[in-house]
């Protein structure tokens, strides 16, 4: 199982991989990104099973990234973890055809309500 | 003090900070707590609201608050911390804090990316200091504030 966490901030994407450990996701191959033109370079090279993607980057935002995604015909499980977890943003998610949403801050046992389902 | 016509008052804002502190370094330290005022912020970062609501969220440090959180979060010695580490760390507490408080005013807006500074808060011309909140955490300073345009209107922004 494979997971691609991508944010602009480096303590941030240490902070979900902790978490990701801590939530009983330690087995899963972690590889990491630092934007969304980054983050689609690393999809395809690594085919991960799950995306965890922040919205708000440089270069191409979180929306973005799942847009072009989606629009290649890539369908993989891909969810936000984001500093604002409003219900129009969860929406926009949603309709962007993501998973989940995870607002920041966040605890490992959120990590599991959300991921479980998903990575089964 | 609060000048905002919506938004967090001060009990909620002590509140987004407690939750976003301890969600960053979990239950080994007790949040920050209200404190007197401290001339020592010399670590800034700033994010911006535009949209339902124009402002912007800032959140100045002591160094010394600084260097021991990032040496924390990255879990490295403090002297092995550099400086690029200081502003991402400071520019992700203005982040999720930032996004935080836009959850709870008019919409829908777009947050910026975070701006840092190590040379205090900068000068905003044109708007007001709307809310502070001045905090200690582990002993060092800690100050979170809103500014905004007074009387300003909701207005409609494409959602972020």
């Amino acid at each position: 199982m494979k997971i691609l966490v991508v944010d602009d901030s480096r303590v941030m994407r240490q902070i979900v991989v902790r978490t990701l450990r801590q939530a009983g996701y330690g087995h899963c191959d972690v590889i990491e990104a630092t934007d969304g033109r980054d983050g689609i370079s690393k999809v395809h090279s690594e085919q991960p099973d799950l995306v965890l993607s922040d919205w708000n980057m440089p270069e191409m935002s979180g929306i973005d990234f799942l847009s072009a995604l989606r629009a290649s015909g890539d369908d993989r499980p891909f969810g936000f973890v984001t500093s604002e977890g409003s219900e129009p943003m969860r929406e926009t998610a949603a309709r962007a055809g993501a998973a989940f949403l995870i607002a920041k801050p966040f605890t490992p046992d959120t990590f599991r309500d959300h991921l479980d389902p998903v990575l089964g | 003090m609060t000048d905002l016509e919506y938004g967090p008052d001060s009990s909620m804002l002590v509140e987004i900070v407690g939750d976003v502190f301890t969600g960053l370094f979990g239950e080994r330290y007790a949040p920050p707590y209200l404190a007197a005022p401290a001339e020592t912020l010399e670590v800034s970062a700033s994010v911006s609201v535009s949209g339902g609501w124009f402002g912007d969220v800032v959140i100045a440090c002591s160094p010394a608050l600084a260097l021991s959180a990032a040496a924390e979060l990255f879990a490295m010695a403090p002297e092995e911390i550099a400086e690029a580490d200081i502003r991402d760390v400071v520019g992700e507490f203005a982040n999720v804090i930032g996004g935080n408080v836009k959850s709870v005013m008019p919409g829908p807006s777009v947050l910026s990316l975070p701006s840092t500074s190590l040379e205090g808060i900068a000068d905003r011309p044109g708007e007001v200091e709307a809310l502070r909140i001045d905090m200690t955490w582990q002993g060092e300073p800690l100050c979170v504030s809103i500014w905004t345009v007074s009387g300003q209107t909701p207005q409609e922004g494409d959602p972020s």
